[in-house]
């Protein structure tokens, strides 16, 4: 997911209100202002800016000829309706007749039809032709043929569980995709994570289960780990649950962790050939997917960007000292305002939730 | 266009949605993926899923806000899924494709359009994908913070930095010209 939480630590400094109105907000009301959509309270907060100097007027001029000279970015030549149409409908037929349309279709199909509609251009040019030809040989060893795949995709805030063709399953965490093939090959089982899953592998000492994930390749016969490896995230994660994961760098197959086993973590920084072994001591990493949460005496540093995380909140502590105090607490699918709710109480602060940001106030701690 | 949606979709209705809504669903999709292919390609995927789905999905309010919003999702995830394997591949197939069909990647050059038009559309397409998001949210969506925020998976606050970043840009490839 992208992280919307600051590190743990790190004291956020509330904005005052005059602060909120920044360009943004002006650029909103002049939006509105020109589609008619502006209300009359924020009239009067328009004006009143207009006429506080000349740089504001400035900046409105520059609003408005953006607005103006920006509604052609959009303009298409006039599309062929029945064209579509009557593809749309050859594909659903076709669907029916197979009784299925794929769930989810692949982007590399989209670029694949692409391609065949080119394809006539391209046939002109030989030397094309070839480097596409070499491109798609030099693809071949790694990557599956292109019918077969399917695609899981989550939005934010979302996770769904995906059962695969040997009966293993993956819970696919938010802003994830994870690739596999509709029924897997008779030597291996390979699926193509982006983002963060939870597997659950079923035995098949013959087949080995492979999960390729950024530079990181994991794999295992039959066991059960965890991977986190988002495309705006530095590290990939993994930590196994149980059974033993071998994890290794693709393109630097020697640099493994062989025999990971349950409670430890391999970490692999992008951009550095190395992955590291350490024992996995967050044991809230599967929150997302088992829905409870668990602190042992930890700080507030600590545990609010978790909550931040679990809630999609983000966290502003309006005095550092709050990130000292501790807390123990269990919770089963809680609520953030449960969680909260009892956190306040036990540290005797107070929080309020407004616009997606968890604000904690109080005395906070003074303990080390 | 009212329609009762508590029924379920019949294919006469589906059919008229399909003609009525396709070039603004087209170019929906267009804003955001600048390809008018990919964008052809993301449309017929969004009514081919309604029509499969009709049945279990609820539609909250019209149709054709349904239609615009799982075109814009589906735009974004595209964007964000294809961002590492496929630009490659993109960047490949248009550095071959355009000494052939011409300017196909260059939209402007089959309609009129201004100088000072065509330096903005520049520099949208030049904005970092996350700041052209929001704008294009913004702009053509007319999209509130709060919901851009939604539909981008962060916070209000974010969205506004990268608003005010990509209002900063555009405001100086105005001055630049």
């Amino acid at each position: 997911m992208p992280i919307t939480v600051k590190p743990a630590g790190v004291v956020m400094v509330l904005k005052s209100p005059d602060m909120e109105r920044n360009e943004a907000f002006y650029w909103d009301l002049v939006q509105k202002q020109q589609s008619g959509r502006l209300a009359a309270e924020e009239e009067t907060i328009l004006n009143a800016w207009l006429n506080e100097n000349s740089g504001h007027r400035e900046l409105y001029d520059q609003f408005l000829s953006i607005l103006r000279n920006t509604g052609s970015y959009d303009r298409l030549p006039e599309q062929d309706v029945e064209a579509a149409w009557a593809e749309l409908e050859d594909r659903l037929t076709a669907a029916e007749r197979r009784k299925e349309i794929p769930e989810y279709r692949l982007d590399r199909y989209l670029l694949y039809r692409r391609l065949l509609r080119y394809a006539a251009a391209i046939i002109l040019v030989p030397t094309t032709l070839y480097l596409i030809y070499l491109n798609r040989q030099s693809r071949l060893p790694t990557e599956p043929s292109l019918r077969e795949m399917q695609v899981a995709r989550t939005g934010p805030a979302e996770n769904n569980l995906v059962i695969l063709s040997d009966g293993s399953q993956a819970w696919v965490n938010q802003n994830s995709s994870l690739m596999y093939a509709a029924a897997f090959e008779d030597d291996n089982r390979t699926v193509y994570l982006s983002g963060e899953a939870f597997f659950e592998v079923r035995k098949d000492p013959g087949r080995p289960f492979i999960v390729l994930c950024g530079d990181t390749r994991t794999e295992v016969t039959g066991t059960s780990f965890h991977l986190r490896g988002y495309d705006s995230e530095e590290r990939v994660i993994l930590n196994v649950t149980s059974g033993s994961v071998s994890f290794s760098l693709i393109n630097q197959p020697d640099i493994r962790l062989n025999a990971l086993v349950a409670d430890e973590r391999g970490e692999y920084l992008k951009g550095d050939p190395r992955l590291t072994r350490q024992l996995n001591d967050d044991p809230n990493f599967l929150a997302w997917h088992t829905r409870t949460l668990r602190f042992d005496n930890q700080t507030l540093g600590h545990i609010l960007p978790r909550l931040g995380e679990y809630f999609h909140l983000e966290i502003a502590l309006k005095n550092p000292d709050i990130a000292r105090c501790r807390f123990t607490g269990r919770f089963a699918q809680p609520t953030v305002d449960e969680v909260m709710e009892l956190i306040a109480r036990t540290t005797g602060l107070e929080y309020e939730i407004s616009e997606d940001i968890l604000v904690v106030s109080g005395h906070g701690c003074n303990e080390p | 266009v009212d329609i009762d949606h508590s029924q379920p979709l019949d294919e006469a209705y589906f059919e008229r949605l399909f003609r009525e809504q396709y070039h603004l669903l087209c170019r929906t999709a267009y804003r955001l993926l600048r390809d008018a292919d990919s964008s052809r390609d993301i449309v017929q995927d969004v009514f081919a899923r309604l029509w499969k789905n009709r049945h279990q999905i609820t539609v909250r309010g019209p149709y054709a806000a349904y239609l615009y919003r799982a075109t814009i999702h589906q735009s974004l995830n595209y964007l964000k899924s294809s961002a590492r394997t496929l630009n490659r591949e993109r960047r490949y197939a248009e550095s071959t494709e355009r000494p052939l069909s011409g300017s196909r990647n260059t939209p402007d050059a089959h309609l009129e359009v201004s100088e000072l038009e065509q330096t903005l559309h520049r520099a949208i397409d030049l904005l970092s994908p996350a700041c052209r998001e929001v704008f294009i949210l913004s702009r053509f969506e007319e999209m509130p913070y709060k919901e851009i925020a939604q539909t981008l998976g962060v916070s209000v606050n974010t969205v506004e930095k990268h608003m005010v970043k990509a209002l900063a840009s555009l405001r100086a490839a105005l001055k630049n010209r």
